[in-house]
């Protein structure tokens, strides 16, 4: 064995083992692809003849349409809510200490632990006394609570290791608190706001139990019609749904996570000193090892 | 300008309190809504009802059985990764957090196109004449403890990747060069350190087996209903908003009783690996 060495060798089932359950968190979800360009009525595999009849049955069908342009609207409208909300409530709890700061974070992050079936029905109760279920409003209110908790650990996440000095020099040398906020702080943390902005707009958009509780006939969001579909047959449409759907989400995925990277170059090249300190201190941090912030990695809404 | 910066919070505070802690009050206390001794009855008859129990019953052992797969399954995997060289890891993360960013319905429908009757499997499996009638895979409870499992894995290990990742190398080359089999070092030295992480996960993977919803639903027989499919079609098929609170109380109260007892003897911080 070779001590000096800071990589232990593992037994070789473990490498065979891991790699096999990773290709079961992954390839089911890709075999969806191949299935949707298939012209069969079955969903058989592997595909008989290339067709493209199941995307054309979702380009001319205006129901589905209309539930893609719903979804977009509301992760749209969810993502602007959460990232303001969220920045502002991470940037006040970076400052705070004690007892306070962790009740509000244990607070802002309680919604990913509640079940979001009773979330939902807790929403449904509130906005039918409002006379509210059933309308585009609810669900982007309700969907915001899911998002906030994204919104401030990626932005809390960002602010780590930033020197309150600079604010301080800026304020010294006759900045106003608005000056020292968009000339100072937003930029050191707008990968953190631009990569909470994404996770939002992305629960939002994945969203489904909230939006089966409130939403109303006209504003069915795409996985619900997803649901409402599969509910009566399995339609390979929902393949080529499918398909589109997880396209955005990887190129989404690759976005954000370029912005991460970018993040960390800039970060490393401007600060050199600190930012090194500050990774050595997070050992036990997930991000540093896949090249980014701290935080950033997507702990998915747990809506299962 | 930041030191006095506490006020930012209210926006975000003020909206958590209206949308979100008011209507889990309503919620509460809608059982209690005509009196006290009447919402304490419907709680007691809502937990010896034969037909809520049965539920009850299949959403325990459902999410007890789904966490013990996944963290069979996630623990090796979390160890190969967490002895990996740092620049290699980054993109086995990628894959594991790809599922993460994936919809959750566009995952389940991959399992039904897998698994159905005419599905890629049958369907593989008949053309290869290997069977001539397609096996029944799909709505009984392995069809649901796959799904599950599937959507699971990457929390179980990203939350024990994070402990394992700070246990030294050294220490279990440590303990081998004193003579111990890497066997031995393994369940001495690695398994012990490596407890807090295991632990999280379990009571991380166990909370959201109780609560899932979409996969019992779609991947699960009538038999296999778990409690979040019940109150979805106590409230939206039946109209039934007391039974569908009553049964959420007890979802909560579930939940909660398993927070408070892991916050007895560990941190909660731990469930959350991206806040550390």
């Amino acid at each position: 064995m070779n001590i000096a060495s800071n990589t232990p060798r593992v037994a070789p089932w473990t490498a065979w083992f891991a790699h096999g359950v990773i290709a079961f968190m992954v390839v089911p979800t890709l075999l969806v692809v191949p299935i949707s360009f298939n012209g069969d009525q079955y969903l058989s595999f592997p595909p008989r003849d290339f067709s493209l009849r199941w995307y054309e049955d979702f380009w001319s069908n205006d129901q589905w349409l209309h539930s893609a342009w719903i979804s977009l609207v509301t992760a749209l409208a969810v993502m602007a809510i959460a990232t303001v909300l969220g920045t502002l409530a991470a940037i006040a709890l970076h400052r705070m200490t004690g007892v306070g700061k962790k009740v509000l974070l244990a607070l802002m992050m309680s919604p990913l632990m509640v079940p979001t079936v009773v979330l939902a029905l807790a929403l449904y109760f509130f906005f039918a006394r409002l006379q509210m279920v059933g309308t585009w409003s609810a669900v982007v209110l309700g969907q915001v609570i899911l998002a906030v908790p994204f919104a401030v650990l990626n932005v809390h996440a960002s602010l780590q290791g930033y020197p309150a000095t600079l604010e301080r020099a800026a304020s010294s040398l006759g900045a106003g608190p608005v000056t020292t906020f968009l000339r100072i702080t937003m930029p050191i943390i707008r990968p953190g706001i631009l990569s909470g902005a994404l996770f939002a707009f992305m629960v939002s958009f994945d969203e489904f139990i909230i939006a089966l509780f409130l939403a109303g006939p006209g504003e069915t969001t795409l996985p619900v019609r997803m649901w409402q579909t599969m509910q009566l047959y399995i339609s390979p449409t929902i393949a080529a749904v499918s398909s589109m759907i997880t396209g955005v989400t990887v190129a989404v995925f690759i976005a954000s996570h370029a912005l991460r990277r970018r993040a960390t170059r800039r970060r490393f090249a401007e600060r050199q000193p600190s930012a090194s300190k500050a990774t050595k201190g997070k050992g036990r941090t997930l991000v540093r090892n896949s090249g980014g912030w701290p935080g950033s990695g997507k702990l998915m809404s747990k809506e299962v | 300008m930041l030191r006095k910066s506490s006020w930012l919070i209210a926006p975000c505070l003020a909206y958590m309190l209206v949308m979100y802690v008011t209507p889990a009050l309503i919620m509460l206390y809608s059982p209690f809504q005509i009196s006290v001794e009447s919402g304490f009855t419907a709680l007691g008859e809502a937990l010896v009802e034969p037909s809520y129990q049965r539920v009850m019953m299949t959403t325990f052992r459902t999410a007890l059985v789904v966490t013990v797969l996944a963290v069979l399954l996630g623990y090796p995997t979390a160890y190969y990764l967490s002895r990996l060289p740092s620049e290699k890891v980054g993109k086995y993360m990628l894959l594991i957090m790809f599922p993460l960013w994936t919809s959750l319905l566009v995952r389940t429908y991959a399992w039904i196109a897998l698994l159905q009757d005419s599905g890629v499997i049958n369907s593989t499996l008949m053309s290869a004449n290997l069977i001539s009638n397609p096996i029944r895979l799909l709505y009984n409870s392995g069809s649901v403890a796959i799904g599950m499992v599937q959507i699971l894995l990457p929390y179980a290990i990203i939350t024990m990747y994070s402990v394992m990742v700070g246990i030294k190398p050294r220490l279990s080359q440590t303990a081998q060069v004193l003579g111990a089999s890497p066997t031995r070092a393994f369940w001495h030295i690695f398994l012990p350190l490596s407890l807090p992480g295991l632990s999280a996960a379990c009571l991380l993977l166990f909370i959201m087996g109780l609560g899932f919803f979409v996969t019992p639903a779609l991947l699960g027989g009538r038999r296999d209903m778990m409690v979040g499919t019940l109150i979805q079609q106590q409230v939206v098929l039946l109209g039934d908003w007391d039974s569908a609170s009553l049964l959420s109380i007890m979802l909560l109260a579930a939940t909660i009783i398993l927070l408070f007892v892991y916050s007895r003897f560990a941190r909660l911080e731990n469930l959350v690996p991206a806040s550390k």
